[in-house]
């Protein structure tokens, strides 16, 4: 009997063009679009040439060394950091206002330089750390020299010029947030299973379809029906799960990790959390059933939202630490938290904690989902 | 116009999924735009952590250094507290120094302070600082200097700093403005389609069309009190929108910024109520809706830098996303509070960019009407 | 004779509102027992509380002389249920939707092969074996929801207004389908609003009205509830209303009307109506176009009960 029941039940859901969209081919695409959006992050902080202008007054004809350094670092090769043009000031102030540079250079008198931007931005401060650089080492070697002359012939000034690197580079691999979107995305599909588990828990009640009521006067246990209805999609589910890990894995070399064991176990119970709430929302209520996909699909994106998964990834923190109870039982969140514990610990005690908490997640509305199915007769149907 | 009064009788019995829809979309708008750091365009100071091991006056006056050109986020001393930090972006870099750094640079033996940074390069700006400060103390150390003369030298070095003149104040309130503007295209696609693609499935439904069909109605006419009808609907979406943003950011949205991207949102919010149109003319099944109403939203907002700042996009998704008007309306917005001058060659272009949002509705608009006429 | 159902005192509210009143029936062994009754009258709610799907208030249901709960499996699986709205799998072809349900009461895979392919045969959907219930026509879904509800051959069977918006060559199908099942020996309990589906299949009759039994018996008992005996109708040109008032006087006869160049006539039980009619307009010198006699309709058991008609 259970068997009968539970390859009727794959058949049928298979067959559902509605929820395999969800569980399937929307993840698909969302994690496609994730992708194209994000695999340039990485090079797009390569340095690019900075077009900036220098006014080119007589303070700055005197600073012979500036001059030289400003022209090397202008200079078109491979190591070109600075695209110059050098103009009177009111032309300056005109391509800045234009947007045609990033801030201009103003030498003045009493050798007070000023840099002139619109706004403050990366290349603003690549811009001011160069002439820092140049300041603050020329004044390092004049009160070199005035300490003791002597360095002018021996040699020792020359190292100051030197490139010297005084930090070793300790961060552990690929700690990149954007590693988030696909986490995030993972526990979406987990949590798309509440669609099956509420297709499926539509059939079995009779008060939700009349083929809930044709189910119930069959001489079968509801819960076997409800069970063995539940496992197919449940299975379909993981399926699903498993055909987008490796998509993200083989397609798009997405490193998720290398300790497949606790994930696996995660996305699981992650599923068995979204099947749950599925049940629940469908058995809790008797609304139309397109008000009920409606709200498990607005409750999974809000919370894939507050998991960070639109946008940057403050969001997350702002919600972490501003109602961290929320955070705390958002599944979405919990799934999120534990698939980057696992990629990101040497321990796994994060990643327990995780578990349980989305255990309990689904343990409470399996128990919430029960006290509803539990009820044999109905007070209208 | 009894078409356009049934309309909202419609409308009245979806009234509560509407409102739970639009307020979501609103709500995720504010909590996104007031909790956003408006990253590449705010003042950049690097988020800094240091965890010291070494108490000499050389390191402790360094951090002095570095505590003024980055912004201190205390982080706590143990590895999964750091890794939190890098990977939620609490943190740029955690600067870790060891015990008797300052002695041994000072006794020439090379030591080596350790970094960990997530891998978006912001921390070089913070490297940089960093080795500068030691190459000059290591070359007083190497011509004879005790740590005393060193750091009275080193406080003189580095107040040698070119004098930074912002000429855009504000800046931040009003990024975050054009941030909480671009997110209504994620707002208003979610909700258009939604709401247009559900009443259109009503009114095409097959019996209800036959019946319209064989009633006096022109059809054109019944297809024009339709339209007329999700244009308020949207439009009114769209004053809640405004207000909003009124309330909000009163003392920017009373300037000529604020009025332009207002007008921009207008054209937008024009724009995709035909592009919301165009897809309710091609839906026949209620079921798919929610899909096609994630799946344009979504993808339309990460393509065009609602959610991902356009900048970090691959530049051939930029060239394609340019054949939506998404991509047009965002860039407006960015443009519209860079402005600071205004004239007629600074205008222009927005104005410009108006017509293609238009430009571009009326596209969607036609399609819709081709649809519709070829379907029956 | 053995009683399969027995109800005691039914009461079923929802909310202030009474569905079903101190209602007690009760069903033969072999027999088709008609509920019948317009449309709100309680006929579906009563099936929903026999089968134990809805709660009530107050009263007994025994099936099989045993009280009927929603874990008695053993009842349940010789009890076939066809309810009024078509509950079946868009995702099944015709025969795979009637083996699964089938197979909820049938484990053994040879019985089960056998017993789809005669509830295939008797609701005649042969040639639409392969087909998805979208492809149906509303006749075929209906004729498909009933093979679903009897494929595994069960002693009782309730046919809930089976042939509601059905063509009339599948209402004839599934009349004589349900005949056929009867005579295998099933009990059937089948309501409908349509009298003539009840007169023509039912061996007793339970008339509800506002969720009571304003009758109940087989046909001919029900029908000598009237006093009616007799209807005659005469198409007659410009009567002369003298004329009327004078067949008014005439015994035997309840009631007179004339609309429509269309004289009806009712009359109380007795003989020879008709002759005397005929004969009457003659002597009158009245010609008349068509004359024809009927009998009373369970209609007119209910109108005369309820003083409404039965498809108000």
């Amino acid at each position: 009997m259970f068997k009968h029941l539970f390859i009727n039940k794959m058949k049928i859901l298979l067959k559902n063009k509605t929820m395999l969209f969800w569980s399937l081919i929307f993840p698909f695409i969302l994690g496609t679009f994730f992708q194209l959006a994000l695999g340039n992050v990485d090079e797009s902080f390569e340095m690019k040439v900075i077009p900036i202008a220098i006014v080119d007054n007589q303070y700055y004809q005197e600073d012979k060394i500036l001059k030289e350094v400003i022209s090397g670092l202008s200079k078109e090769n491979e190591n070109q950091l600075f695209d110059t043009v050098y103009v009177s000031e009111s032309e300056a102030q005109k391509l800045l206002d234009d947007e045609k540079i990033d801030g201009y250079i103003l030498l003045n008198e009493d050798n007070s330089p000023q840099m002139m931007v619109k706004t403050n931005g990366i290349n603003q401060t690549i811009i001011k750390s160069v002439l820092d650089e140049y300041y603050q080492m020329s004044s390092a070697t004049t009160q070199m020299i005035t300490y003791n002359p002597e360095i002018l012939y021996n040699g020792i000034l020359e190292t100051i010029y030197e490139e010297k690197s005084y930090i070793i580079d300790d961060s552990k691999e690929n700690i990149d947030f954007s590693i988030n979107y696909f986490f995030t995305l993972i526990a979406m599909t987990c949590l798309y299973g509440s669609l099956i588990g509420l297709e499926v828990i539509k059939d079995c009640e009779a008060n939700l379809s009349k083929k809930g009521a044709r189910m119930c006067m069959s001489p079968v246990n509801k819960f076997k029906i409800i069970l063995a209805g539940l496992l197919a999609g449940y299975i379909i589910q993981l399926v699903s799960l498993t055909l987008l890990f490796l998509y993200l894995i083989f397609v798009f070399n997405i490193n998720l990790g290398n300790q497949i064991l606790p994930t696996v176990g995660l996305a699981m119970i992650g599923c068995l959390a979204g099947t749950s709430l599925g049940t629940f929302v469908g058995v809790a209520n008797r609304k139309s059933e397109g008000f009920k996909i409606g709200i498990l699909i607005s409750i999974t994106m809000t919370c894939c939202f507050l998991s960070g998964m639109m946008g940057v990834i403050n969001i997350k923190v702002f919600f972490d630490e501003t109602f961290p109870l929320l955070a705390k039982i958002n599944p979405i969140n919990i799934i999120t938290d534990g698939l980057y514990s696992i990629f990101a610990y040497d321990t796994l005690d994060v990643y327990y904690n995780c578990l349980i908490r989305i255990s309990i997640f689904s343990l409470i509305l399996i128990i919430l989902s029960f006290v509803f199915i539990r009820r044999k007769k109905y007070d209208s149907i | 116009m009894i078409v356009f009064k049934n309309y909202f009788n419609i409308v009245k019995r979806h009234l509560g999924i509407i409102i739970l829809f639009s307020m979501i979309s609103i709500g995720i708008s504010i909590i996104n735009t007031s909790y956003t750091n408006t990253e590449s365009y705010e003042s950049e100071m690097p988020k800094i952590s240091i965890i010291n091991y070494d108490d000499s006056a050389l390191t402790n006056n360094f951090i002095n250094y570095i505590t003024k050109k980055s912004k201190i986020v205390e982080v706590e001393d143990n590895e999964k507290a750091i890794q939190d930090a890098l990977y939620l972006n609490k943190v740029d870099a955690i600067l870790i120094i060891p015990v008797n750094f300052g002695i041994d640079l000072l006794n020439k033996n090379e030591p080596n302070l350790k970094i960990k940074k997530s891998t978006q390069n912001i921390s070089e700006y913070t490297e940089l600082l960093v080795n500068r400060y030691f190459k000059i103390a290591e070359n007083y150390s190497n011509i004879g200097m005790t740590e005393r003369e060193i750091i009275n030298k080193i406080e003189k070095d580095i107040q040698n700093e070119i004098e930074v003149k912002v000429l855009n104040e504000n800046q931040s309130d009003i990024e975050k403005l054009a941030l909480y503007y671009s997110f209504e295209n994620y707002a208003f696609l979610s909700i258009f389609i939604f709401i247009i693609g559900t009443i259109m499935c009503i009114f095409n439904n097959e019996n209800i069309r036959k019946r319209n069909n064989i009633s006096m109605l022109n059809p054109k006419s019944f297809s024009n009190q339709l339209f007329l009808g999700h244009m308020t609907l949207t439009l009114s979406i769209w004053i809640i929108y405004i207000l909003i943003s009124i309330i909000l950011y009163k003392d920017i949205m009373f300037t000529i910024n604020g009025l332009l991207l207002i007008i921009n949102s207008l054209c937008f919010a024009i724009s995709s109520t035909c592009l919301a149109y165009m897809i309710g003319c091609l839906i026949k099944n209620e079921n798919v809706i929610s899909g096609v109403q994630n799946v344009i939203s979504l993808g339309l907002s990460f393509i065009s830098g609602c959610f991902v700042p356009i900048e970090l996009l691959d530049p051939n998704i930029v060239s394609f996303a340019k054949i939506f008007s998404s991509y047009w309306f965002i860039q407006g917005n960015y443009d519209i509070v860079k402005l600071s001058t205004f004239n007629f060659k600074t205008i222009q272009p927005i104005i410009q960019n108006f017509g293609i949002i238009l430009i571009f509705g009326i596209v969607y608009f036609s399609i819709g009407k081709i649809i519709v006429s070829k379907k029956y | 004779m053995e009683k399969v159902i027995e109800i005691e005192n039914l009461t079923k509210c929802y909310g202030k509102f009474k569905a079903i009143y101190d209602l007690s029936i009760y069903v033969e062994k072999g027999k088709i027992f008609g509920l019948l009754g317009p449309n709100g009258s309680g006929k579906s709610t009563t099936i929903n509380c026999i089968l134990s799907l809805l709660n009530f208030e107050k009263g007994s249901i025994k099936i099989f002389g045993k009280e009927m709960q929603p874990n008695c499996y053993d009842i349940k699986s010789k009890i076939g249920v066809v309810f009024q709205d078509v509950a079946v799998f868009d995702e099944l072809t015709v025969y795979e939707n009637i083996n699964y349900f089938c197979g909820l009461y049938i484990k053994n895979k040879k019985k089960r092969e056998q017993y789809v392919e005669d509830a295939i045969e008797l609701t005649g959907l042969r040639e639409f074996k392969k087909f998805r219930p979208k492809q149906l026509s509303g006749g075929l879904l209906r004729r498909l929801n009933i093979a679903c509800g009897i494929a595994h051959k069960p002693e009782l069977i309730f046919l809930d207004e089976p042939t509601v918006a059905v063509d009339p060559q599948s209402r004839n199908n599934i009349l004589e389908g349900i005949k056929k099942l009867n005579k295998n020996g099933a009990t059937i309990v089948y309501t409908t609003h349509y009298m003539e589906e009840v007169e023509q299949l039912c061996n007793r009759i339970a008339i509800l009205d506002k969720g009571k039994v304003i009758a109940i018996g087989t046909k001919d008992y029900l029908k000598e509830l009237t006093t009616m005996g007799e209807k005659i109708t005469v198409e007659v040109e410009k009567l002369k209303k003298n004329t009327i008032s004078e067949l008014k006087n005439i015994e035997n006869i309840i009631d007179v009307k004339y609309e429509d160049n269309i004289l009806f006539v009712t009359y109380k039980k007795g003989e020879d109506n008709l002759e005397r009619m005929i004969s009457f307009l003659k002597e009158n010198n009245v010609k008349y176009t068509k004359i024809f006699s009927e009998l009373p309709t369970l209609n007119d058991v209910f109108l005369e009960l309820t003083g409404k008609q039965l498809r108000d």
